[in-house]
């Protein structure tokens, strides 16, 4: 088999509801066989090594420990309790970078911390992916004026961002949903690879 | 006035300056040479004041240009604030009560980084806010800023004649 293109089995549960367009007669012997088919999904999905790692990858996102500014108490609350970030797999907060693989960028980042940030990013090794929390690190938010000198204006002007979450700060709702959609973009063949620079 | 007040105004150098205006929470404003600066923080220090806030104005623009190191300081209890004025040439340095009081190390380091004043005598004048290589002092009034690596953080620095609206 060819290396990292292997086939590979998986069971998975078949689809129990039939579509509403399904109109399959309560009594199974009179069911066309053809239709049969194409209406209720296969025992055994056949798929690639990737998709499966992927799929493992998106539900055990473990973020670095960090946070920058007032983002940040909001995304304590994420993981704390009331929200509890573990439900979707993505509540182990590492400490150190060389566990992480996600960075959830939270509040501002000020002309001092930034190559900090980029430090801490060439640390995580791959795969790995960023969250843009708040509007400073989507482009600098209330702190952006011509000719200021305090503030990056925006975390992609340093790392590469996968997912923007707007608010000031966002609600936890919106970092869960942000942190959803970058498992959803994980799942469609994001592998996290090649983003050092 | 309080009797530290009356104390420091006596002393060489101290001159009263604008009314305290109590409504804005100075109860004394007074003017001070540099020279009679440490002196007067230690007549606050030995009177039980704390220090609580230092800071400094870009005046170069002005009738006899200066930089103007202001201190406050207070008391707890009730409250007696003394905003101390220490007028200094431009390219002239202050000098340090980081020794009288601890709490004035890093607004002094600030004053330091922001509007680029040497502070004699402060054992560890580094740069506060700013990264420690940056060149330049923000908020002087004729700052631009020449980070080498500001077109990849921020957006261009406006044109001069740009800068002044608003």
């Amino acid at each position: 088999m060819e290396a990292g293109r292997a086939e590979l089995a998986i069971v998975t549960v078949a689809e129990s509801t039939q579509p509403e367009s399904a109109q399959i007669d309560s009594d199974p012997t009179q069911v066309d066989p053809d239709l049969l088919v194409e209406q209720v999904k296969p025992l055994v999905h056949l798929d690639t090594l990737e998709n499966l790692l992927n799929h493992a990858r998106a539900n055990s996102l473990w973020p670095l420990t960090f946070g920058l500014a007032c983002c940040a108490i909001e995304m304590m609350a994420v993981g704390a309790s009331r929200f509890d970030l573990d439900r979707i797999g993505a509540g182990v907060f590492r400490p150190s970078a060389r566990q992480a693989d996600v960075m959830i960028l939270a509040g501002t980042i000020s002309r001092k911390m930034g190559p900090v940030i980029k430090t801490l990013w060439d640390q995580m090794p791959s795969p790995k992916w960023a969250i843009a929390m708040g509007g400073c690190t989507i482009d600098g938010g209330p702190f952006k004026y011509p000719g200021q000198y305090a503030i990056i204006e925006g975390a992609d002007r340093i790392i590469p961002v996968d997912v923007y979450v707007p608010g000031c700060p966002p609600r936890p709702e919106a970092l869960f949903a942000g942190i959803l959609r970058l498992e959803e973009k994980i799942k469609a063949g994001d592998t996290g690879w090649g983003k050092s620079a | 006035m309080s009797e530290l007040a009356d104390n420091i105004t006596a002393m060489e150098g101290v001159t009263v300056g604008d009314a305290g205006d109590v409504a804005k929470g100075c109860q004394h404003q007074l003017r001070c040479e540099l020279a009679a600066l440490r002196p007067a923080a230690a007549l606050c220090k030995q009177s039980g004041y704390h220090l609580e806030h230092i800071t400094c104005l870009d005046l170069r623009a002005d009738e006899g240009g200066c930089m103007r190191l202001a201190y406050q300081f207070n008391q707890q209890g009730a409250p007696d604030r003394l905003l101390l004025h220490v007028e200094i040439a431009p390219d002239a340095h202050g000098v340090t009560i980081s020794d009288l009081f601890r709490g004035a190390d890093w607004y002094e380091r600030e004053v330091f980084d922001m509007h680029g004043v040497i502070i004699d005598g402060h054992a560890d004048l580094r740069r506060l806010l700013m990264p420690e290589d940056y060149v330049g002092h923000p908020l002087l009034k004729d700052f631009t800023d020449e980070d080498p690596e500001r077109h990849i953080m921020a957006a261009p620095m406006p044109a001069p004649e740009a800068k002044n609206e608003g």
